[in-house]
């Protein structure tokens, strides 16, 4: 059953994220796009990190997509402005990493020398995922957490200074 | 599993000055927003006010002997981090006292740049106390933050703008390195602390999550071959600005890799030495080489600063905690005749409305104060004695030749007298050729003191630089037992090469 699903989700990650650059709209990609994040989001739960599902969710499809989907409206490009000459490169990139990966799995599936040491995961603590990450969170990690509080007020502080505009309309 | 947090006040006493210091941003932000008829310069008075409780409060805990980790050794306040934070809090300071004429050419959002300012310093006093490789990438973030606005400030300068943008694209691109790196680390070992993933044995996975974390921190101290972003972003930024970006940051990013390559390095340091050398050499001689081209003086000084960046890598490759030593005292000198250099670019930029080196000819003529003040700090940088620049780089030489770093020791004397030549066609610009306005220039007295303070320290520690010697030997000795030094012992208190 498990594995159904995984497939599933596997299959319908692949198809879209093909689509994403295949189709020609780039509203229709971006829509690809959204249900690729949803069926990784799927990946997650089976994987039991229901938290790291929701944040897919939440931050991915909720808030990235959207801006995507602003700036491909807002933009609106041209169609020859739209795709650039990168399919050589592309290709290339494409084939080295391809072969890279390849050597890998092969390699590793030789010798089996170089693997890596494996991390011990914690033991699953009996409340639940996202619990148990938000008292990290507000425990182990209250550190990096606050800080990134106050990243927020400088990014929001910086976003005025840089971005508002009637300021400049009105008296420059 | 349970999870607590433990604070007593005593432990955050630790996090005293950074503390004091965010209540004293939101109290300035505040008294921005809320009174605007009150003077925005009287903002950067305040600023520096706060700043010199917290140089007070560090030099208090430096000492009181005051150290310690708080959350799960995150957040380690030992002599180097008091060291830095004095560093980026002294330059901060003078940054401030050196914009305050230069704020007048703001249309709008006068005070937020001193806020902005300061949550830079801020985020650097975090970095120079992040222990592991979270806090090290939240803290590194956080300062860049700042820095991404304070570029591109001048919003109706298409050259600031670009300079923004630039350093934006290619800042979060190195973030991106950086997570990259992290994340490969902490896969392969399972830890983020610095000290337990130095046990972790030599992966191929923990060697690119190094390099890349390397890259990274390469790119913040515009080290060659990551500096690309440096000349245009220096250039374009306000020129107070350039000067902050040109030191405090650096001395932050140096923070961490001196805990990284001493600490969770310690004992690969054969493999890193050759990689250090080579980036030493790159820069020195890149900079330099280009430099010399320049005509654009804060272009000359963005590419003096790479090869400065190169004079202190050769300090890391030394690995030693002489090498150690010898980074923090050259950051110190590198630090008045850097930011010294700079107060003269924003006090002539601010009178001439140029930064063209053509435009200094005959500044002795106009402002002998000026035109005496760059001598000396162009002397510094290019390490003429009795300055203190000529002890620093004295110093960082020793400590490659204790190690047997000969090559980068030659090349570092042979990258001396190219700057030398650059750091001179400014000087006769200066004495020698004929000004074409003889308009005498006058300085503001913040200017003055920021120059006054900037000659001081480059005199002092040039002179008579024992006791800050003896300070930076005492503030790196956590690394005396972590990388013995391979033919000599540990330097002795006393200066090692006779004052």
């Amino acid at each position: 059953m498990a594995q159904l699903f995984f497939f599933y989700l596997a299959g319908i990650i692949v198809l879209t994220s093909i689509l994403v650059v295949a189709l020609r709209n780039p509203v229709y990609s971006a829509l690809s796009l959204l249900i690729m994040f949803f069926h990784v989001a799927g990946l997650y739960v089976t994987l039991h990190a229901e938290f790291v599902a929701a944040v897919q969710i939440i931050v991915y499809a909720g808030a990235i997509l959207v801006l995507y989907l602003f700036v491909v409206m807002l933009l609106n490009l041209h169609r020859e402005d739209r795709y650039h000459a990168q399919f050589p490169l592309a290709t290339l990139l494409g084939v080295t990493i391809l072969t890279e990966v390849i050597l890998l799995m092969l390699q590793r599936g030789d010798s089996g020398a170089p693997v890596a040491t494996p991390v011990i995961a914690p033991p699953t603590p009996a409340i639940g995922n996202t619990e148990a990450i938000g008292e990290v969170l507000y425990s182990t990690y209250v550190f990096p957490f606050e800080v990134a509080s106050l990243i927020l007020l400088v990014a929001m502080i910086g976003a005025i200074v840089l971005a508002k505009q009637d300021l400049f309309e009105q008296k420059g | 599993m349970t999870f607590s947090l433990t604070l007593t006040p005593a432990d955050l006493l630790l996090m005293l000055p950074e503390l004091f210091l965010t209540l004293w941003l939101c109290v300035i932000l505040t008294i921005d927003f809320s009174l605007p008829r009150f003077p925005k310069r009287n903002l950067a008075y305040l600023s520096v006010l706060g700043l010199a409780v917290v140089l007070a409060n560090l030099i208090w805990f430096d000492r009181a002997g005051m150290t310690g980790t708080l959350f799960n050794h995150m957040f380690v306040v030992d002599r180097m981090a008091i060291f830095f934070k004095i560093f980026i809090v002294v330059t901060t300071i003078l940054v401030i006292l050196a914009s305050i004429d230069y704020v007048k050419r703001f249309k709008f959002f006068k005070g937020e740049y001193y806020f902005l300012v300061l949550m830079s310093a801020l985020g650097m006093m975090f970095m120079a106390s992040a222990n592991d490789l979270l806090s090290i990438f939240i803290t590194l973030e956080f300062s860049t933050f700042g820095f991404y606005v304070l570029v591109a400030y001048l919003r109706d300068d298409p050259a600031s703008n670009e300079a923004g943008l630039k350093f934006f694209i290619l800042g979060v691109f190195a973030a991106g390195l950086l997570a990259y790196g992290i994340s490969l680390v902490y896969g392969e070992t399972g830890k983020l602390v610095l000290s337990d993933i130095a046990a972790a044995p030599a992966t191929p996975g923990l060697i690119i999550g190094y390099l890349l974390i390397f890259a990274a921190l390469g790119f913040k101290i515009g080290a060659a071959p990551f500096h690309s972003w440096i000349p245009d972003t220096y250039h374009g930024a306000p020129t107070p600005v350039t000067a902050f970006l040109s030191i405090a940051p650096k001395g932050a990013a140096f923070a961490i890799l001196l805990r990284l390559f001493f600490i969770s390095l310690a004992a690969f340091k054969p493999a890193w030495v050759l990689l250090l050398v080579l980036a030493s050499i790159l820069s020195m001689t890149y900079g330099n080489i280009v430099a010399i081209a320049q005509k654009n003086i804060k272009r000359l000084l963005a590419y003096s600063g790479i090869a400065q960046i190169g004079n202190v890598l050769i300090g890391l490759a030394a690995g030693t905690k002489m090498g150690g030593d010898a980074i923090l005292f050259y950051l110190l000198t590198y630090l008045f005749a850097n930011l010294g250099a700079f107060a003269i670019v924003i006090a002539v930029g601010n009178l001439i409305n140029s930064d063209e080196i053509e435009d200094y000819n005959g500044l002795n003529r106009r402002s002998p104060f000026l035109a005496f003040a760059m001598l000396v700090f162009l002397l510094s940088l290019a390490g003429v004695p009795p300055l203190a620049g000529f002890i620093g780089k004295l110093y960082i030489f020793i400590a490659a030749i204790k190690e047997g770093l000969y090559v980068l020791l030659i090349v570092g004397l042979i990258n001396v007298v190219i700057s030398m030549y650059y750091y001179l066609v400014v000087v006769k610009k200066m004495y020698i050729n004929e000004p074409v306005d003889n308009s005498p220039l006058t300085v503001s007295a913040p200017m003055q003191a920021v120059i006054y303070a900037s000659l001081a320290g480059t005199l002092a520690l040039g002179i008579y630089p024992q006791p800050i010697i003896d300070w930076v030997v005492s503030a790196t000795m956590m690394f005396s037992h972590i990388v013995a030094p391979a033919t000599a012992v540990a330097p002795s208190t006393a200066l090692p090469f006779g004052g």
